[in-house]
């Protein structure tokens, strides 16, 4: 791997921490964005004086045709997925402030009740728990800041966000390097890295050699079904997380305590999660995998998940594939007064998803491929009878870029 | 038509943001979204309650001992459906067997075998009229 592309990729320890901790993450993008940032980076090398402000936009777009094979009723869509984050960063020497806002267009270019995703579950639609449906995301994903200061060789960070991601799970599935080119969001996406949009998020970090503890306070309740408003809540509910970053390996343990996070409950939830992360590669070949394992203690039961995902690159061409066993509550999902409180019938779902991309353009602003994935289910003999043996095929165009530059360009 | 023009838009910009310029970018395929629940039609003359999105109809079904209900869920998402009011105190457990319900799928209810009055409610739209009804066994 160049150096030039590591350092962009590693960068500052601070926008590690922006960008979710994992260096891979932002090295795959770059991989896949094309010449942009590599080449605005290059052009900039000799350029060595303090700049006061830098500013960098990247994203993702996933537009297609989902086709959901049911056993009573198929479901088709034209949708689009797509996520776009904008970063402000100015150093103070010793000090870094990052200012991060992250928007979607998923509640315009989604259904109000969300993508159809059989077994999907989390959050509401029309004061309903969400069932088959992976729910959009609110247009303002992320919105606030992060400021460390280095001591000797540690770092201190504090970050507080109005809406933002909680110190809980690993890095959410559209910035892991292993999952960014899979349309489709985890069925465990909910046991594991859910706490992504957390309206209220304060929270403090140290690093020190790779090392890093994170603690922090946050409104446990999911975002509401309003999409496009800014949720805003006391923070109830507290997490903590604990890392390490070693070469390519990344790895992660967290736990928190949510404070009734459904709105169809009014009980607390524990959640712990654990995963480990590997990326490595080059401009023209990169592999990325993440093992994670997540649980959702429950008054109703103990859910567990557990997902193995990977994506290869070589050249203009992705695979990548998903396998999870994520045990749901389907058949019990529903509203639960104080007082109700009966052990859930859980149903143990197993799915394996397999996609391809090929990039076919590749301008200076971005790259754009065409591709498309299956996905096969396991079904447990619970949910047999109204589920059958379904599978998921999607097509799709995915565009991916970023671009970035400093505000005063010093020569 | 919103969803649509926004389908077309996302990709433009992106690459907008991107500071872009020229190059032709792909234009997404557009069309209405179709949801496409196939609505199982009842045997004539069976009791039947069907569940849309607006609720059950109808709510209030009148049969004659021995027989049982036909629940169909023509709505585009799942629905459980419950004897009784309270979840806490399910009752008629003849209702339980129609139960969990997945978009399009029918099903019925075990032989109602006394003359009585079974409450049912639909387990995931607890406490809303539209989803709470009776069946009237004489």
């Amino acid at each position: 791997m160049p150096a030039l592309i590591r350092r962009q990729a590693q960068g500052h320890p601070e926008r590690r921490r922006v960008e979710g901790r994992l260096s891979a993450v932002l090295a795959m993008a770059l991989l896949l964005c094309g010449p942009t940032a590599r080449a605005q980076q290059a052009a900039h090398q000799h350029d060595q004086a303090p700049v006061p402000w830098q500013w960098s936009v990247e994203g993702a777009a996933f537009a297609g045709y989902n086709y959901q094979w049911r056993k009573f009723t198929d479901f088709d869509e034209i949708e689009s997925q797509n996520w776009w984050m904008t970063t402000l960063q100015k150093s103070f020497g010793v000090s870094d402030l990052n200012l991060v806002a992250m928007f979607s267009l998923e509640p315009f270019t989604l259904r109000d009740i969300g993508s159809p995703q059989v077994f999907q579950t989390g959050e509401t639609f029309n004061g309903a728990p969400l069932i088959d449906y992976q729910h959009p995301h609110d247009l303002i994903m992320n919105l606030g800041g992060v400021y460390s200061h280095t001591v000797r060789s540690s770092m201190v960070s504090v970050a507080a966000y109005a809406v933002g991601p909680a110190p809980l799970g690993p890095p959410v599935f559209m910035h892991r390097a292993s999952a960014i080119e899979n349309p489709q969001a985890p069925l465990s996406h909910h046991h594991l890295d859910a706490s992504h949009i957390t309206p209220g998020v304060v929270s403090i970090g140290v690093e020190k050699n790779g090392f890093e503890v994170e603690a922090g306070a946050f409104h446990g309740r999911e975002p509401d079904e309003n999409r496009l408003d800014l949720d805003t809540a006391a923070l109830d509910s507290y997490a903590i997380r604990a890392s390490w970053a070693d070469g390519p390996w990344s790895f992660q343990i967290s736990g928190g305590h949510l404070k009734t996070p459904e709105t169809t409950s009014p009980y607390n939830q524990d959640r712990l999660t654990a995963s480990a992360s590997f990326f490595k590669g080059d401009e023209g070949h990169a592999i990325a995998w993440t093992a994670a394992f997540g649980q959702n203690r429950e008054v109703f039961g103990n859910l567990e998940a557990y997902l193995f995902e990977v994506t290869r690159r070589s050249g203009n061409n992705t695979l990548y594939g998903r396998a999870e066993s994520v045990a749901k509550d389907i058949l019990d999902a529903g509203f639960h007064p104080i007082g109700v409180a009966h052990t859930h019938r859980q149903s143990q779902i197993g799915a394996i998803t397999g996609g391809y991309i090929r990039d076919f353009a590749a301008p200076a602003w971005g790259t754009f491929g065409i591709g498309g994935d299956i996905t096969v289910y396991y079904v447990p003999d619970n949910l047999s009878e109204s589920y059958g043996s379904p599978v998921s095929f999607h097509v799709f165009v995915r565009y991916r870029g970023r671009t970035g530059a400093r505000l005063q360009h010093v020569h | 038509m919103l969803r649509t023009l926004c389908l077309f838009i996302v990709l433009m910009a992106v690459a907008a943001c991107s500071g872009g310029t020229t190059a032709t970018s792909p234009t997404p395929p557009v069309s209405t979204p179709s949801p496409s629940p196939v609505p199982a039609p009842a045997p004539s003359g069976a009791p039947t309650i069907t569940i849309t999105a607006n609720g059950m109809t109808p709510l209030d079904i009148t049969v004659e001992v021995g027989q049982h209900v036909t629940f169909v869920n023509n709505d585009v998402r799942s629905h459980d459906v419950v004897g009784g009011v309270d979840p806490a105190n399910p009752d008629c457990p003849e209702i339980l067997q129609a139960g969990f319900l997945s978009a399009g799928q029918r099903r019925d209810t075990g032989v109602f075998t006394t003359a009585r009055t079974c409450n049912y409610h639909d387990h995931t739209a607890l406490g809303v009229p539209a989803f709470s009804g009776r069946i009237i066994i004489r």
